[in-house]
């Protein structure tokens, strides 16, 4: 029998981990020169970083990844104990930086990468020269005295989505492995298996991000820290940014003209502008 | 219908796109809608004007809008198309309305447009929302006895309190998704020994001090903190250690066997975590799975302590002698340190006996082997040997070392007798064998035996309560 089924995503890891292979790290620039990291935010690869990291690459080593379970990462690394907490992401994180054995940091992160890299700093200061966060949030339910923006029952909500839309993924994925398989009804199968997958992991890095609580750790932050606040950003509202601005000692807040929760895709000139001045 | 039939195609167009049965509009790539039907206005309640110019985001409920932002549009952006996205609207009078939305992210001309049909499916959905609720009931059922079955297997063979750790630590890992499980098991008479898995606090305290742990074991009841809060609020003194180490939520279910607590699962959480009732229920299961489990591991162990041991004294009896004897032979042999085998008989024991009674002997042969413990060095064993006889293996001695805690031994049993035969006293006729290492000739442990149980006859021959030593 020829096989050509396309490799299921589930493949046993063998020996020593690779973590620039888990993590899809794709590095560009000079070695020499400084390094900057731009990690994605929940739901998101690092392709959404398309258009503004690329414009460092003449005066930084640029450094891009996903999350394990999100983008060119390798699924089968997800370890449901491991990432039930955030903390796990920065220990991913900081083995990125050790294995490229990168000093003097400037993190870039979005959305809940703020957080991940935030932790990360907080544990080894030394490794990390700025944090730049945009839209982030330490906690998105609210609280006594504290807006968050959200409740229980809208992340619920999201569960719901991403458990419901999972069969239209599905399907909408099959054609496309199909094209090289000789028993079509496998690569729908694999296809099945694989947004079931996907649709697991989405779920549980959605619970581990929009229930975590990170309010506690902001006094931690020792890195000098830039937050990109979009004046309308729904995710992460304005107060939010007041907040952190307030808890992190030694940080600046920015309010942008640019748009809603993907300000590094619907003005990446101005991200860009603000990264660059805070450096 | 109360609009007039349109005449020009142009009209029929404009007819159809404003009164198509499902809801139509174009917006940016960052969400602000740009055109838009009235079909869509009608069921998003709001006039034309107020829609364009507005964020599809601002039209939604909460919950979807954090959809919206986290799925839908990274999703769009990576795929360009988008089928039956299920999303809630948020009306201006407060009401809600439940639509499936397909979009498609057009990018071929100078700016990028999001076109999206919108379809009324309040009935479907709400048929969708049963449906997975009753998929969700059954794969957490179908999860629940998986685990528990799989705990079944595991813990079926275990023989030692390891294997018993390990199956029940992974089984509660699965079922928990904990950042660190131990399992811990309160031995009877022995303190609480951690059998599978990591703890917190290994550096600042000891077992008897974590706790949530001790709360467990004591009440006999779950110990639940969801919350750093419920933390600090219920076990402040380890507070802030726990934090330290990132302990952020933890719950201790025990594992009760005959009405007693004989053990416990520690779960430590990395983040807070709600702690339902299924995940407790399962839980619980668990550890009335592992209870039987462990009470016959005690009990295997209380067989074979009582095939090594002695019933009267609790001193080893001569099976654990010939085997620690095989053991210290075979490091002599191999140039390890001298062995010596001390036989003691007791002077005088009889005449308690008959003076005073049996149990008056038993209370004798318990005290000398209380002496006997007392009087040994830690790598020392004594055992009983029979009648009113013990033997005691020592390893690592010299000729004059052996004689010292053999004198050591004859002024103890000395010492005034308690109990029945209170006052009176017993001594011990001892004899020694000495085995040195680079001993010409093979020795077994039968004939190291013997040979001090010679000399022990020799002690008596000339008077009792001294020593002779004999090399072999």
């Amino acid at each position: 029998m020829t096989n050509t089924t396309p490799t299921g995503p589930i493949a046993p890891s063998i020996g020593a981990v690779d973590v620039l292979v888990r993590n899809g790290v794709s590095v560009s620039g000079d070695p020499a020169l400084p390094p900057i990291i731009f990690g994605p935010g929940y739901g998101t690869s690092q392709n959404m970083w398309r258009l503004v990291a690329p414009q460092f690459s003449d005066e930084r080593r640029v450094v891009r990844f996903d999350h394990v379970g999100s983008g060119e990462s390798d699924v089968s690394a997800y370890d449901r104990r491991k990432y039930d907490s955030l903390r796990g992401y920065a220990s991913d994180l900081l083995e990125i930086i050790r294995e490229l054995d990168l000093h003097d940091v400037v993190f870039v992160g979005h959305s809940v990468s703020a957080m991940i890299g935030a932790l990360a700093a907080i544990q080894e200061p030394q490794r990390f020269a700025r944090l730049i966060m945009l839209g982030p949030s330490p906690r998105y339910l609210n609280d006594e005295g504290y807006v968050g923006g959200f409740e229980r029952a809208d992340v619920d909500a999201l569960l719901d989505a991403l458990e419901v839309n999972h069969a239209n993924w599905a399907t909408a994925m099959a054609p496309a492995l199909m094209k090289n398989a000789d028993r079509p009804e496998l690569a729908q199968e694999l296809a099945d298996s694989m947004s079931r997958t996907s649709s697991l992991v989405a779920q549980h890095f959605a619970r581990v991000t929009f229930l975590s609580d990170m309010r506690r750790f902001l006094k931690d932050i020792s890195t000098p820290t830039l937050i990109l606040q979009s004046s309308d950003d729904l995710i992460a509202p304005l107060e939010v940014g007041e907040y952190l601005h307030e808890h992190i000692s030694d940080s600046e807040l920015v309010v942008l003209n640019a748009a809603g929760h993907y300000a590094h895709l619907s003005d990446p000139a101005e991200i860009e502008r603000w990264i660059r001045q805070y450096l | 219908m109360d609009p007039a039939v349109p005449v020009t195609p142009d009209a029929v167009s404009d007819a159809l796109f404003q009164h198509a049965p499902a809801g139509l509009f174009a917006m940016s790539t960052d969400g602000v809608i740009r055109s838009v039907n009235d079909t869509f206005c009608a069921w998003a309640g709001y006039p034309h004007d107020e829609i364009v110019g507005r964020y599809f985001l601002a039209l939604l409920s909460r919950g979807s809008r954090l959809i919206f932002e986290t799925r839908f549009m990274p999703l769009l952006r990576t795929q360009h198309a988008l089928n039956e996205m299920m999303l809630t609207l948020s009306t201006p009078t407060g009401g809600t309305r439940d639509v499936l939305v397909s979009s498609v992210l057009d990018d071929s001309g100078a700016e990028p447009v999001v076109y999206a049909a919108v379809f009324d499916a309040g009935i479907r959905l709400k048929y969708e929302r049963d449906l997975l609720d009753a998929r969700r009931t059954a794969e957490s059922a179908v999860a629940r006895v998986r685990i528990l079955q799989e705990a079944a297997a595991a813990l079926a063979p275990a023989t030692t309190l390891a294997a018993f750790g390990s199956a029940l630590r992974v089984s509660a890992e699965t079922a928990t998704d904990a950042a660190s499980v131990s399992v811990l098991v309160a031995e009877p008479g022995a303190g609480l020994e951690l059998v599978s898995g990591d703890r917190p606090l290994t550096g600042t305290v000891d077992l008897a001090g974590l706790l949530p742990v001790q709360e467990c074991l004591s009440t006999g009841e779950p110990v639940l903190c969801r919350s750093p809060a419920d933390i600090a609020a219920h076990f402040p003194s380890l507070a802030a250690a726990l934090d330290a180490e990132g302990v952020e939520a933890l719950c201790i279910i025990p594992v009760i066997e005959d009405g007693t607590v004989s053990g416990a699962i520690a779960c430590w959480f990395q983040r807070s975590r709600a702690l339902d009732d299924n995940l407790l229920d399962l839980l619980a299961a668990l550890a009335r799975q592992a209870a039987p489990v462990l009470e016959r591991i005690h009990l295997q162990r209380t067989i074979e302590h009582q095939s090594l041991h002695d019933s009267l004294t609790g001193l080893p009896n001569r099976l654990s002698l010939q085997r620690r004897l095989r053991q210290m032979l075979t490091e002599t042999d191999r140039g390890g340190q001298s062995a010596g085998v001390l036989f003691l008989d007791l002077d005088g024991f009889k005449a308690i006996n008959d003076a005073f009674g049996h149990e008056a002997g038993d209370q004798v042969l318990r005290q000398v082997a209380g002496r006997l413990r007392r009087t040994l060095r830690a790598g020392d064993l004594p055992s009983r040997f029979g009648g009113d006889e013990f033997v005691i293996a020592c390893a690592g001695v010299d000729e004059d070392s052996v004689l010292e805690v053999a004198g050591r031994i004859r002024a103890a049993v000395r010492e005034p007798l308690e109990g029945l035969a209170q006052g009176s006293t017993v001594s011990a006729s001892i004899g020694i064998s000495l085995f040195a290492s680079g001993a010409a000739a093979p020795v077994t442990t039968d004939a190291l035996i013997a040979l001090a149980d010679e000399a022990m006859l020799t002690s008596k021959r000339t008077g009792k309560n001294r020593t002779t030593l004999v090399t072999a």
